[in-house]
């Protein structure tokens, strides 16, 4: 009996599965007293920050554009006619999630045919009428000249709403036409008489820019973003 | 006449800012978490609350949560907590965002009315190129249980986490990202434990030994407990599992050892498998030249929101009949310049931050437009148009590490030190790490992070903890009275007192004798709750030994010190594997001795 016993003990099998029930049994010995154990558990506590999008449009007779616009201002093969007022309803949509201040930056100017700027041109003869200035559009005076005009919405665009126009009407001046340089030039009993017109291969530019900022933090924002200190009070926006 | 005049353009550009601030509009979340009567950790927020509030935020803002931590439970509890960013804005899928910052501050009031600062930093996040984005490197430290406070029952504590979003440095990138913060609570109502040895006398004052009924059992030893600190470990005794389990393991090795014996009676070769098992342990186009002299533009460079401008802005005008104006250090105005004039400003001289910020001038941008890095104007700007610029800040993240040391009192390390990040001039606080007979010198340690990672050390200095024993005296009624306990005898039987201090049937007069501590040792105080390393004169990171307490410079103590302290610092279940394992490979190493000399033997023969 003995005798098998010893057999047992001595087979490869027996000594293997010694070793590794005295490793096991030794490392849980070693790795018992290690566990912590906090005795009891909260669920987890989650809290989410998200911020929204903000974004603007600009509504040009009733539709929202982006890109190059005046699309439909004339008919097909219909020239421009100088003096004539054309409809040009032009407001400003938030198309974004939260509530905003507006602005709208109107540059008007001058090109030649090779789209370079034509700076001896006058821009005061790109007559776009402004309106409802003073009861809902502020003119930034300081910052506006004869070529650029800034305009703020003293009041705050709610999300998905639109502002009252800013401007209906587009004229190209007639002057235009009187703006002619004439050159003489005699040779003999010949004088030769050339009139050029300034304004003759140039073509205008309305460049509108809109900015948002949003509603909360909004006086410091504008300031920060725009570097234009203003007062809002109540939700109205006034310049300093 | 030729009317050859007017085709029409209107371009419209559509730009959107996002936003910057001084001024930030609050949000506030407020719930309550309790402990309960039931032994469960329980909230009363719902996620639709909490989102309502978060989903609010905008640039510039900030929300404070706050948690009202409540003991319900009769029972004292130690409560701990977690915090963790589990998105920053800036992970957001898709995002571009990044360079914006965050002011982030967790703090916990206890029920005195205490507040301590567990993390604060407003400069977290910032223009950092670290492994860590955003509001993650607020969190470095705080991802493994703190420990807040023990609150009796009753008690109520308060955790206050605040995290306000940067207005200067949060742009149009921002738009539609979206941030997750966790927090988890803990508790562990094994707070102190302090316990009571009842030792039960006769009317000579001879110990002895009572069952439930009252009934003599046997002489009483003498035995001891002890105060320990805010345990966090297991409170099953596991001792005795592994005591068998090393045991267990030893013979199941013997038996082994014999087997690989009794093999090589038959054949050789089992060295290997006994070495075998130690080893195992072990965007511009150019000015047309004809251009007239008839119009002139105007350039404004407003300073914004963070700082002021003079005249030093504007570098190189080469338009010489141009007027420059400030105003009122908010603005530089630049008028008279004709088209194509080169103009340069060079903000980083000509504007002016107070001493005090945390911005920079990272350059000017055009106005209205985006604040990050892509949309900076060129400092040498051509005159196109009026046109007007406002500065452009940045809050740059100078990520440093910092380490926390556990140490003993002659400077020995008890625990691996842990190596997190942070901003220079936050103030992160670290926690202790619960080692087994030890006690830190405060619970959280706080310190402001400087450039220099070599002076960014915390450093728990832990003491020994001595053994407290507390003995009260029980006398067996009907016996005369025992010389120390003149106090009356009630009738009927007497039961030993539990260590809690809790009795069952009729309990006998107990009279506390004394507090004894082993070996002469005086008891330790508690541990405070935090410690300002900035107040500290002397920086703990280059800890020297205490020379007095550890004997002097006593080479020998020192070096069976710097082996006694790792050992002793074990908890008994590894010092049991340990003894386990040498007394294994003590037999490992007699028995191939024995081998050998039997080979030797066999050899001479």
């Amino acid at each position: 009996m003995m005798k098998k016993i010893r057999k047992i003990i001595a087979s490869p099998i027996t000594t293997i599965a010694a070793f590794a029930l005295a490793a096991g049994l030794l490392l849980f010995s070693s790795v018992g007293g290690a566990r912590a154990a906090l005795t009891y558990f909260s669920e987890d506590y989650v809290s989410n920050i998200q911020l929204h999008e903000i974004d603007v449009m600009l509504v040009e007779n009733e539709r929202q554009v982006e890109g190059e616009l005046l699309s439909g201002l004339l008919q097909e093969g219909e020239s421009l006619k100088l003096g004539t007022a054309y409809r040009e309803n032009l407001s400003v949509y938030n198309s974004g999630v939260i509530n905003e201040y507006v602005r709208v930056n109107i540059h008007k100017y001058w090109i030649d045919q090779d789209g370079e700027k034509i700076c001896n041109l006058s821009p005061e003869l790109i007559e776009l009428n402004l309106v409802n200035l003073g009861t809902d559009w502020l003119v930034d005076e300081e910052a506006s000249t004869n070529e650029r005009t800034v305009l703020y919405y003293n009041k705050l665009l709610a999300s998905q709403s639109e502002t009252p126009l800013f401007a209906d009407k587009l004229t190209i001046s007639g002057d235009v036409a009187s703006r002619v340089k004439e050159t003489r030039e005699t040779s003999g009993k010949y004088t030769t008489i050339t009139t050029v017109y300034e304004y003759d291969g140039a073509q205008f530019c309305i460049e509108a820019k809109v900015d948002a900022v949003q509603e909360h933090n909004a006086q410091d924002a504008i300031w920060s973003s725009w570097g234009r200190r203003v007062t809002i009070d109540n939700g109205v926006l006034g310049l300093k | 006449m030729r009317k050859k005049i007017m085709t029409f353009i209107l371009l419209a550009g559509l730009f959107v800012t996002a936003p910057a601030t001084a001024r930030a509009e609050s949000l506030t979340a407020e719930s309550n978490v309790s402990f309960t009567s039931e032994n469960k950790l329980a909230a009363d927020y719902t996620s639709a609350d909490m989102n309502n509030a978060v989903y609010n935020l905008q640039p510039g803002d900030d929300i404070t949560i706050t948690l009202n931590l409540k003991n319900e439970n009769a029972m004292a509890a130690n409560w701990y907590m977690t915090n963790e960013v589990l998105q920053s804005l800036e992970e957001t899928t898709g995002s571009e965002a990044t360079g914006g910052a965050y002011e982030y501050e967790l703090a916990y009031t206890d029920p005195g009315g205490a507040r301590e600062v567990l993390f604060t930093s407003d400069t977290v996040g910032g223009e950092n190129s670290g492994s860590r984005v955003g509001l993650k490197a607020a969190t470095s430290g705080l991802e493994d249980f703190l420990y807040l406070d023990t609150l009796s029952p009753g008690q109520q504590g308060i955790l206050t986490l605040r995290v306000a979003l940067d207005g200067e440095t949060e742009g149009n990138a921002y738009q539609n990202t979206l941030a997750s913060l966790q927090m988890n609570f803990a508790v562990d109502t094994t707070t102190v434990n302090n316990q009571t040895v009842t030792h039960v006398v006769d009317e000579n004052g001879d110990p002895v030994l009572v069952d439930e009924n009252g009934n003599l059992v046997a002489t009483e030893d003498s035995s001891s407990a002890r105060t320990q600190i805010v345990r966090t470990s297991d409170d099953n005794n596991l001792l005795p599992y592994i005591a068998a389990a090393g045991v267990s393991g030893i013979l199941l090795l013997l038996l082994a050892i014999f087997g690989v014996k009794e093999r090589k009676k038959a054949k050789s070769g089992a060295k290997a498998a006994a070495l075998g098992l130690a080893l195992c342990l072990a965007w511009s186009a150019s000015c047309p030249s004809q251009a007239a002299e008839d119009y002139t533009y105007t350039l404004r460079l407003y300073a914004g929101a963070q700082g002021t401008i003079d005249a030093s802005v504007i570098q190189r005008l080469t338009d010489t009949g141009a007027r420059v104006s400030i105003q009122g250090g908010e603005v530089c105005v630049v008028s008279g310049l004709h088209y194509g004039t080169e103009i340069t400003f060079d903000v980083q001289n000509g504007v002016v931050l107070d001493n005090s910020s945390k911005y920079y001038c990272k350059g000017f941008r055009v106005s209205g437009e985006d604040n990050n890095s892509s949309r900076l104007a060129s400092p040498s700007v051509t005159v196109k148009g009026d046109t007007d610029y406002v500065v452009a800040y940045g809050i740059r993240g100078e990520t440093v590490p910092y380490t926390v040391n556990y140490l003993d009192t002659a400077g020995n390390e008890l625990y691996p030190p842990a190596t997190y990040y942070g901003n220079v001039g936050d103030k992160p606080v670290v926690a202790y790490q619960f080692i087994e007979g030890w006690q830190p010198q405060a619970y959280n340690l706080g310190k402001t992070l400087v450039e220099d990672a070599s002076q960014n050390v915390f450093s728990f200095i832990y003491t020994r903890i001595p053994t407290v024993t507390t003995t009260e005296t029980v006398v067996v009624p009907g016996q005369p009275a025992a010389p120390q306990t003149p106090a009356a005898q009630p009738e009927g039987g007497v039961t030993v007192v539990g260590p809690e201090g809790e009795t069952e049937g009729q309990e006998a007069p107990v009279e506390p004798v004394v507090d004894e501590m082993e070996d002469g040792e005086t008891p330790l105080a508690p541990p405070e709750e935090y410690e300002d390393l900035d107040n500290e004169d002397t920086p703990l990171g280059n800890f020297e030994g205490d020379g007095d307490q550890k004997g002097g410079n006593d080479a020998g103590i020192s070096i069976l010190d710097d082996i006694a302290t790792p050992l002793a610092m074990f908890p008994a279940p590894v010092k049991a594997a340990l003894a386990a394992l040498l007394i294994a490979l003590a037999g490992a190493a007699v028995w191939l001795l024995i081998i050998a000399c039997r080979k030797r033997k066999k050899d001479e023969q």
